[in-house]
């Protein structure tokens, strides 16, 4: 289903477009382990219905025109909720990224009916044992300082059973932001693109801070604030022989929403009556992501994934190679 | 000399859409087609002896087997780093997601499956009896050396006997201890009676082998879970016909200790390998990772994976077993430092140096995964605690092993020393503390004669201590999530 709505006003000045959709997707084409005492691996089976549903809205037109001056904008935002309306019989099913070197240790992401896509599954992480939590921590076999996981089930042992979903990997929204100036042989061109509403599984900085996979040691500064004496406040565990780090827990989760400054250039035309012969000479300077205005803590949050890149297993950067900012300066001749 | 090299097999897993797709199998490692063959049903077999032997991923030609064995009080590991898979085993404290005994498990179910469909088959299969027996053989030894590695780490755990995937294997029951050993022992006895009394190649069993294992898993029945202790009986009986026997099969005990872990990549196999998984670093994923890097300390380029608990070290008796089981002075270069200077502060495990100490993690190696001598006590304890007490011969059999570990001119224990029956069943079972020190074998007799906790109570302080107090709870492991999550019913 797909409801739309198209208006210009001021003779094209203005324009305004808004839509929703809701489509559902059925005989979803999923991975579905195999036990490994039954050979392991995956069955692509056709299994379950998805629903998608969002508005997509975007304004625009030239809000300034006037002398040689012109300036034109346009402004989108979507946003997206999907959700698993059944899986075929199945209660759930797990997507993995096969991080390996230590870190996943089991699915990152578990499909459940009622669930969206890409809702990440691990230990919801309450920050450190606190020295007037020591008598529970002790139950669990911890001492104040440890790591402290919600015990879901309450048996006072961390484990699977008291994995939950934790996050979504699949932004609530996202948008797009472009401006272009014009004076005369002048063109200035800025974009802004944002994504709203999105959790990151940050594995870099698990793997630099837990000792786990093939980090042996703390090697990100955060380490500093680790809990001992005189600053029992801190979330970041305290070196114990009763420590056990879980990276896939929401201790490693961050909000990844962010604005990027995406492209801005700036070119200018030089007027043929300057030039002896026919030539057109245009000269420009353009940059790529100059600014990122973010909470997330890893080098970039736009990113690229891990393992298995597909729709159902997104969102982990581990490693990741940023996005550059590019400069970028030039001249185009034309003869 | 030839070296057996196991081949990665891929079985493929087709799921055809019936009526659309008449599935030609000829050429894959599945159906009927194939295994009717006697080169088929060959193929099928290594298939299963890869599961056993996968660098990294299953099996164990990586220390996953060793890391999941550290409860017991021969081995701990790094306090810090990132060894908290391995902290695990000796705190007591296992997840249902660790990799280490997940490894272990995964390349038994491969073993098994490939076993399965060679088991399943053979029958039919069209060539020469006699190699046909043989592979078949090698087969349930395969199998019945997979469940037994399940069921110890596991105790209940699914019994297939299925070779090809069905969905009824989805909602499969666990079986328990007593029915996973009932065919552990028939898969054994039939192995015992098909397999050649020479191995076909350094990384396969004979009967021989067949019969060792035999009397391990009757020494294993006798203790906890089943303690059927009249298969103390069966246990002797059978180690006594391997002892007797040991010339036809093969199997000698070396001179010296310090020869058994020579570590020579050139020598294929020794003379008291019972059974092994060969390692080759000329396959993909085929190397040995148990050597090397995973036993050195970090001043030598090591990984800290494993090393020794300060008491047992302690206690470790002086001789030159000793020397040749620790490594306490590090450093590859002139200037070295004793261990109580390194970062650690434990002495390292020499046994998987490899010679020359090369600093690596890929090594033709074998993981030799029993050893002549621990049929030799396997007699000496199950004698002891069978009908009639030890006799000479259990003597005899504790001696060598004993006197080879000490200085020379030790005594030789005697029947005149006045033990008793059961103080020198105990004796045999420290010996084989000592002469197995971090073979993953001291951590299955602490269990079968339940004496984990009172292990665990004698370690040092300065060691790595259990989390929670140990209780019974803590001699299986939990099922792997990534099966209980999928099958209800485990």
């Amino acid at each position: 289903m797909d409801v739309g709505l198209e208006m210009e006003f001021l003779n094209g000045r203005l324009h305004i477009e808004a839509d929703y959709f809701k489509k559902n997707t059925t005989d979803l084409l999923l991975n579905v382990a195999i036990p490994s005492y039954a050979g392991g691996g995956t069955q692509a089976r056709n299994v379950g219905e998805i629903e998608n549903k969002g508005f997509e809205f975007s304004i625009g037109g030239s809000p300034v025109v006037t002398g040689g001056f012109r300036w034109e904008t346009n402004l989108n935002f979507s946003t997206l909720a999907n959700k698993v309306i059944s899986l075929g019989g199945l209660p759930r099913l797990g997507q993995g990224t096969g991080v390996g070197a230590g870190m996943s240790t089991t699915n990152e992401f578990m499909l459940i009916p009622g669930e969206p896509l890409g809702s990440y599954w691990g230990l919801k992480y309450l920050g450190t044992w606190k020295p007037n939590e020591a008598d529970a921590a002790a139950k669990q076999g911890r001492v104040p300082g440890d790591p402290h996981y919600q015990d879901l089930n309450g048996d006072n042992s961390i484990t699977t059973d008291d994995f939950q979903i934790i996050g979504r990997a699949f932004p609530k929204a996202t948008g797009g932001w472009n401006n272009t100036f014009s004076y005369k042989g002048l063109t200035l061109n800025v974009f802004f693109n944002g994504v709203f509403g999105v959790d990151k599984l940050n594995y870099t900085r698990a793997a630099a801070l837990s000792g786990s996979g093939d980090a042996r040691q703390f090697i990100l500064s955060e380490i500093r604030d680790y809990y001992r004496p005189g600053n029992e406040t801190s979330d970041v565990p305290a070196f114990t022989k009763t420590y056990q780090p879980f990276t896939q827990s929401s201790r490693f989760l961050e909000d990844g929403s962010f604005v990027r400054l995406k492209n801005v250039s700036l070119s200018y035309n030089v007027p043929a009556g300057l030039m002896h012969n026919k030539a057109t000479v245009r000269v420009f300077a353009s940059a790529t992501n100059l600014l990122t205005f973010t909470k997330y803590k890893g080098p970039d949050p736009e990113s690229a994934r891990v393992g298995s890149n597909t729709d159902t297993a997104i969102g982990i950067d581990y490693g990741s190679y940023p996005n550059a900012k590019q400069y970028t300066l030039g001249i185009n001749l034309g003869f | 000399m030839k070296k057996l090299v196991i081949l990665g097999m891929a079985a493929l897993l087709t799921v055809g859409c019936k009526g659309y797709l008449e599935e030609d199998t000829t050429g894959l490692l599945y159906g009927g087609n194939v295994l009717s063959t006697q080169d088929g049903l060959e193929s099928a077999l290594t298939g299963a002896y890869r599961g056993l032997g996968n660098q990294w991923t299953y099996g164990f030609l990586h220390p996953s087997a060793n890391a999941a064995t550290i409860g017991s009080d021969d081995v701990t590991t790094h306090p810090a780093s990132n060894k908290a898979d391995w902290r695990e085993f000796d705190q007591f404290n296992v997840s249902t997601t660790n990799q280490r005994s997940g490894a272990v498990y995964n390349g038994c179910y491969k073993a098994i499956q490939g076993a399965n469909n060679v088991i399943n088959n053979y029958a039919k299969t069209v060539g020469t009896k006699a190699t046909i027996d043989i592979i078949a053989g090698e087969a349930f030894f395969i199998r019945g050396f997979s469940y037994y590695w399940l069921t110890r780490f596991y105790g209940n755990i699914p019994l297939v006997t299925a070779g090809e995937y069905s969905a009824d294997l989805l909602t499969i029951k666990k079986s328990t201890p007593a029915e996973v050993y009932a065919l552990i022992v028939e898969d054994l006895k039939k192995a015992e009676t098909m397999l050649p009394n020479t191995r076909r190649d350094p990384g396969r069993p004979n009967a021989g082998s067949a019969k060792a294992f035999l009397a391990d898993v009757y020494l294993t029945m006798a203790g906890w879970p089943l303690k059927q202790t009249d298969k103390y009986d069966l246990a002797a009986a059978k180690a006594k016909e391997v002892i007797d026997n040991r010339a036809t099969y093969g199997f000698a005990l070396m001179p010296t200790f310090a020869e058994v872990f020579a570590n020579d990549p050139a020598v294929a196999i020794i003379p008291e390998s019972v059974f092994q998984i060969n390692g080759f670093t000329g396959g993909s994923g085929t190397a040995n990772a148990t050597y090397g890097n995973t036993t050195m300390p970090g001043e030598e380029g090591g990984w800290d994976d494993m090393f020794a608990e300060l008491n047992f070290f302690k206690n470790f008796p002086e001789g030159p077993r000793k020397d040749a089981t620790f490594r306490t002075q590090f450093g590859l270069g002139a200037t070295t430092i004793p261990w109580q200077n390194s970062l650690t502060k434990h002495p390292y495990y020499k046994k998987w140096y490899i010679k020359g100490n090369i600093v690596t993690s890929s090594i033709s190696l074998p993981s030799v995964m029993m050893r002549y001598p621990h049929v030799l006590t396997i007699y000496a304890e199950a004698k002891a605690r069978g009908t009639g007490g030890p006799d000479q011969a259990a003597y005899d059999a504790l001696n060598q092993v004993r006197l080879r570990g000490l200085p020379a001119g030790a005594k030789a224990l005697a029947p005149g020393d006045g033990l008793t029956a059961a103080q020198f069943a105990d004796a045999v079972v420290q010996e084989r503390a000592w002469e197995f020190a971090c073979e993953r074998t001291r951590w299955f007799d602490l269990i079968r004669l339940e004496q984990v906790e009172a292990a665990n109570a004698a370690k040092s302080p300065d060691d790595l201590q259990p989390i929670k107090p140990i209780t019974k709870a803590n001699y299986w492991f939990t099922l792997p999530y990534t099966d209980t999550s999928i099958n209800p019913n485990l």
